[in-house]
């Protein structure tokens, strides 16, 4: 009797190690498929910043390469909205996952003012820099796990277009109150206002009581503030001011 | 000295719940799964540098260094420095060159 309560005992305690391994067998099981998930989010997360990242630098070098994208917001929506598809199948290609863009709005361009320094896209740049403020939402997935971000870039270009403009605006007004409409007076106005940019080239027509002015600009300025080739800060500016007939 | 049946069959008990003890303790399985979970938590850690890494690299303040390096490659270079590489991606359409980092683990 004492025999068969001894190996009755001795089983049960062998079962019940039996079971709390396989208990922990089982935890491990549901551990390792948390940390495969938890794997796979740190890595479409990985992904999608740096997408996000190229997407911010070809959106910014485009507007470099091109500054008649500044002025053409409906070719550079064009032009953005390619670039990113392109991105995003490369991407995809890349990681053996699907990703796709929408650009959500595309804002401006503005003349950068009191954006706080701090903000990300601004630093560095000055007031006056022209810029474009574009929002985008990424989705990225590998059939186990989703991803989606939406973000904002300050698109900044340190050319002062507006305030060239201005300064041409007020350039051509004068140039009308003074009875004057020649380019070398126009020229003149326009590097007092603003001693650092050099007008390369001008074309100055008056039809009726409207004064229309057509010109090429270089920033000298904006060169010392840029972050790629100098070359490119240069800017085109058409600017008409009409005179009311008495 | 004569042994008992009961004694016999305690020891066979014993001796039966270790070797049970001793399966499942040291099956291939449970080794497999231990092993397992520290590669995905140094898998985790190292995604984690490299996204660290991407958002360093694709800062505006970087982005002229960024291309210098870019154009001054003839073709894609890249960094291996452990089994688990996450990589970065870095494409310019402007240049129409793509750069692979593999970003090292640091153990």
């Amino acid at each position: 009797m004492r025999g068969v309560a001894l190996t009755l005992a001795v089983l049960m305690m062998l079962s019940f190690l039996a079971l709390v391994y396989e208990s922990r067998i089982r935890t491990l099981c549901c551990a390792r498929k948390v940390h495969l998930l938890e794997l796979r989010l740190a890595r479409l997360y990985r992904i999608s910043t740096n997408l996000k990242g190229v997407i911010y630098y070809n959106a910014l070098r485009l507007i470099y390469s091109d500054p008649d994208y500044l002025l053409d917001p409906p070719k550079y929506m064009r032009t953005l909205r390619s670039a990113v598809d392109v991105l995003c199948s490369a991407f995809a290609r890349m990681y053996s996952i699907r990703a796709s863009c929408k650009i959500l709005s595309l804002k401006g361009p503005f003349e950068l003012n009191d954006v706080p320094s701090a903000y990300v896209g601004a630093s560095g740049y000055v007031k006056g820099a022209t810029c474009y403020q574009v929002c985008i939402n990424l989705t990225l997935s590998d059939k186990y796990v989703w991803v989606t971000r939406s973000e904002c870039f300050l698109l900044c270009h340190p050319i002062r277009y507006f305030a060239i403009k201005r300064a041409f605006n007020l350039a051509i007004e004068e140039a009308m109150e003074e009875g004057c409409c020649s380019e070398g007076y126009i020229r003149s106005y326009i590097e007092g206002i603003l001693g650092d940019v050099e007008i390369l080239a001008m074309n100055v027509s008056a039809v009726n009581n409207c004064l229309t002015v057509l010109a090429v600009v270089r920033d000298y300025k904006a060169e010392e503030l840029g972050i790629w080739s100098p070359s490119s800060c240069i800017v085109k500016i058409n600017v008409t001011r009409c005179r009311l007939k008495e | 000295m004569i042994v008992r049946w009961y004694v016999l069959e305690g020891l066979a008990a014993i001796i039966l719940g270790l070797i049970i003890a001793l399966l499942v303790s040291e099956s291939r399985v449970l080794s497999h799964l231990l092993s397992d979970k520290l590669t995905v938590e140094q898998a985790l850690k190292c995604e984690f540098s490299a996204r660290r890494l991407a958002e360093i690299t694709f800062n505006p303040q970087n982005f002229a260094s960024l291309t210098l390096k870019i154009e001054s490659q003839g073709s894609n270079r890249s960094y291996v420095c452990s089994e688990y590489s996450p990589s970065l991606l870095i494409i310019d359409l402007v240049s129409n060159k793509t750069l692979i980092l593999l970003v090292p683990c640091k153990e």
